[in-house]
Order: C-alpha cells, then structure tokens, then sequence
C-alpha cells in the first residue's frame, strides 16, 4: 500500500521544495501539485483538490500553513472525503515523506512528518548554549 | 537596533519562500534569501551571506535554515560565534511571516523564540486539531 501525495501551496513553493527535497533523495513514489497562484479562480482549485482525492485512495495531502487559502480549500473538502491533512510543511517533512517511509496508512503518516518536522525546529543558539554550560 | 531576516536554504527554496511570504503581506524590508544551488561552491555561498552580516554593522540577523546540518545551515556556523545573529532551523511559511511582521517590534532575543515556536505550533495534522 503507498500513499498518494499531494502538495497545495502558495505559488512556487511546493515545487521548490520538492526540488529542494530531490538534492537528497534521488528516486521517490510520484508527488502530485496543485499550486495557488493570486487570481485563481477558488471554486476551480476546489474542484481540482475534489477531482484529486475522489480518484485517489489513501491520499496524503500537505500544505504551506494553516490559515492560508490553500490549507482552507483542503479543509473544507474534509467533510465528505476521506484523506489525511497536514499544514507547516517545512523540507525535513517531505524529505520524510519521499523517504521511503510512505509505506503506511496516510493518517499514520502525517502524524510521523509533524513530530518529524517539530523535532527539526531548533534554535540552535539556546542549543548551543546549553552544550557550553555542560561542558564548563 | 535593525533586525534582519535571513533564509538560507538549498535550491530556490529560500526565495520561493520570501516571495511567497510577500504574495500574503506585501514586500517587506531587509528580509533576504539565499538559496545553495547545485554545482555552487560552499565557500562562495557562505562568503556572501558573511558579507552580507559584515556589511550591517550594529545590525541584528536572524537566520531562519531549511534544515539541521543541511549545508546551507553549515555556512552559518561560523557567523553564529557573534552574539547579533541567531538561527532556527526548519524553516516553514507561517514562520517566515511571522518573523517577517514582528521582527521590527519585538526584542531581537523574543523575536527568534517566537520563530522556533511558530515553526512547531504551525505544523499538525487535522487530527491534532480536532482532538483540542
């Protein structure tokens, strides 16, 4: 079983990401994108996303943050499809994501790539600090 | 004092992310990308963002990286010994543009807290969500 990504994001975000991704990750599962550009009709990306997770089984899709359009269109469509959803995407998240790791069920997923993306959300200057004060 | 906003990263990652962030608030001041493309030597890259940091005397710098020990973030280590530039790794949008709006209003110290925090409560699923 894999799962079908699907990146919604703000203009080129998603495929500089994936692009991004791909310098550590030479052959990964397809990953789809819809991207959402200023002037795009909202009804039509709604479709697309609809048309998206009707043809797909265990659809996986990520997004750039919670409060933006993208994210917003995704929710609503939670209602009557079943798909997991995550927002925040940072490269760590979809490196994981492309790592071979999407052999399980979509929700299972998202849930790794969110602690995956926190864990690598350090300010390492109070990290540093700390080492210091252990090591003095 | 000014603050400036740094995002390092590999590829085009860093500018999509600040045009991106601009789409949403506008263009915004002295925040800056720097993006590691293939085949760019490392020294050359981290050259221009020290140049950058030199140039700004008395100047704060937040450095928000794509990734921990990504080589863009490994550039930064040396500038990280002064005590204006600060960095926070896994960088995602709704970080971007929260630094972006606050870093002309909050202390510097509070404005790099607020990053790390942001970069984790942005990122859930919609289980999370729902089970608050």
């Amino acid at each position: 079983m894999t799962c079908n990504i699907l990146m919604v994001m703000h203009g080129h975000y998603a495929e500089a990401l994936l692009k991004a991704a791909e310098m550590f990750i030479c052959e990964h599962p397809p990953v789809d994108i819809i991207p959402v550009e200023p002037g795009d009709s909202l009804d039509e990306l709604e479709n697309q996303i609809r048309s998206y997770v009707t043809r797909h089984d265990q659809v996986l899709i990520i997004t750039d943050m919670m409060a933006g359009t993208p994210n917003i269109l995704c929710s609503r469509l939670l209602k009557d499809h079943a798909f997991a959803l995550v927002c925040g995407t940072n490269l760590s998240m979809l490196i994981e994501v492309l790592n071979g790791e999407n052999t399980q069920n979509p929700w299972d997923l998202g849930k790794l790539i969110c602690e995956k993306g926190k864990e690598d959300i350090v300010f390492m200057n109070t990290l540093l600090k700390k080492e210091n004060q252990q090591e003095e | 004092m000014k603050t400036n906003l740094l995002i390092v990263s590999h590829g085009s990652l860093a500018s999509s992310l600040v045009a991106t962030a601009s789409l949403i608030f506008g263009e915004q001041q002295n925040v800056v990308a720097y993006g590691l493309e293939p085949g760019v030597q490392l020294d050359d890259f981290k050259e221009k963002i020290e140049a950058y940091i030199r140039e700004r005397e008395n100047e704060n710098f937040l450095v928000l990286a794509d990734l921990l020990f990504g080589s863009p973030f490994n550039s930064l280590i040396a500038s990280m010994k002064q005590d204006n530039v600060y960095l926070v790794t896994g960088v995602n949008l709704p970080m971007v543009l929260e630094a972006a709006m606050q870093k002309d209003h909050l202390p510097f110290e509070s404005l790099c807290d607020l990053a790390k925090e942001i970069g984790k409560t942005s990122i859930t699923s919609k289980k999370d969500i729902l089970s608050k």
